[in-house]
């Protein structure tokens, strides 16, 4: 079928439907300084966290998980921009992992992080983070990162924390 | 039990040459939105851009990082027309590009923001982008549409897909 302008997006029906990626549980914090997602199913090949929020008093968007801020535990690397130039670095040993970026302010910080084979007890865990935020300046923030946890346990908590939250946060698993 | 979730709402593939691709009447029931532009063709080098609820009022902005060839980049604009979704060079006739937007909270009533990856490679040359893009407006949206700057079409064999999530 050729594509014409206006598609009717609603008149497609279902036979389109996946059935891998699920919804684990959404939060909408207001004024949080920090958001848990606990009990997370171990019956998934990986995560998927999905946010869309305001930050204040930033430190950045930080993650621990199963309540671990022991030093040395974390790692992390980035490529980023504030606007007008790109870098790239890392930092080891430290007690969480997260954005290098402290996000806008007034505007919607937004990111996915993928966090694969989260379930598995031999690894440790890896995850990819995309984040960004505009508030029609010169600046900005946009960044990729990856992030590692140094242990082999399952995951089964996840905590963000380093500023105040207002927004939407969603932990998906995907089969 | 968890909902299942991350549903193409449309799909299409371009029969010819097309100047806009248009989603319309886009339902309100997901939290995030992604569209995926795939195998995309465009007869000469232009870049690709896209409009939210027909709006061409001065209400965009975005952040970029870019490795073009052998060089990491970055730019930014504001105040712009449209969403400018790739910095440095956009599709062309030869191989394909590809794009995924993602559009979050896009029922809410704050000003929407997006994250684009794009790609593309020419075997002697090539574009990794990664983006974020404003919108200024508290509006839901409801329909999208993305373009070539020069009034460039898409050619056939485009694909367009959003997916709710």
């Amino acid at each position: 079928m050729s594509l014409t302008p206006g598609i009717i997006a609603s008149s497609l029906t279902g036979h389109l439907i996946t059935n891998n990626f699920f919804l684990i549980s959404q939060q909408t914090p207001s004024s949080a300084t920090s958001i848990t997602f606990s009990s997370i199913p171990n019956t998934y090949k990986s995560l998927q966290l999905r946010y869309s929020s305001t930050i204040s008093g930033s430190a950045g968007y930080r993650i621990n998980f199963n309540g671990d801020s022991t030093n040395g535990h974390y790692a992390q690397h980035w490529f980023y921009s504030a606007g007008s130039s790109a870098s790239a670095g890392s930092s080891a040993n430290t007690y969480t992992t997260g954005t290098v970026g402290l996000g806008v302010s007034t505007y919607q910080n937004v990111g996915i992080v993928d966090i694969v084979d989260y379930a598995n007890t031999s690894k440790n865990k890896t995850l990819k983070w995309f984040a960004g935020g505009n508030n029609n300046t010169s600046g900005g923030d946009i960044e990729l990162d990856s992030g590692l946890w140094i242990s082999t346990s399952a995951i089964n908590s996840l905590t963000f924390s380093g500023g105040t939250f207002t927004g939407t946060f969603s932990l998906y698993g995907v089969s | 039990m968890a909902t299942a979730t991350y549903v193409p709402i449309a799909t299409q593939t371009l029969g010819s040459a097309t100047s806009t691709i248009t989603f319309s009447s886009i339902p309100s029931g997901y939290t995030d939105l992604r569209v995926v532009l795939g195998n995309i063709q465009a007869a000469s080098g232009c870049l690709t851009y896209g409009r939210i609820n027909g709006d061409s009022g001065s209400n965009y902005s975005y952040t970029s990082l870019y490795g073009q060839s052998a060089a990491a980049n970055a730019t930014n604009a504001i105040n712009q027309t449209y969403l400018n979704l790739v910095s440095a060079v956009g599709p062309l006739s030869s191989n394909p590009s590809f794009m995924s937007l993602d559009i979050f909270s896009y029922t809410s009533s704050t000003y929407k923001t997006m994250l684009v990856n794009w790609a593309e490679d020419y075997n002697s040359g090539g574009v990794v982008e990664n983006n974020v893009q404003l919108w200024r407006n508290t509006s839901a949206i409801t329909s999208l549409s993305f373009f070539n700057s020069s009034s460039v079409n898409f050619l056939a064999g485009t694909t367009a897909t959003l997916w709710g999530i």
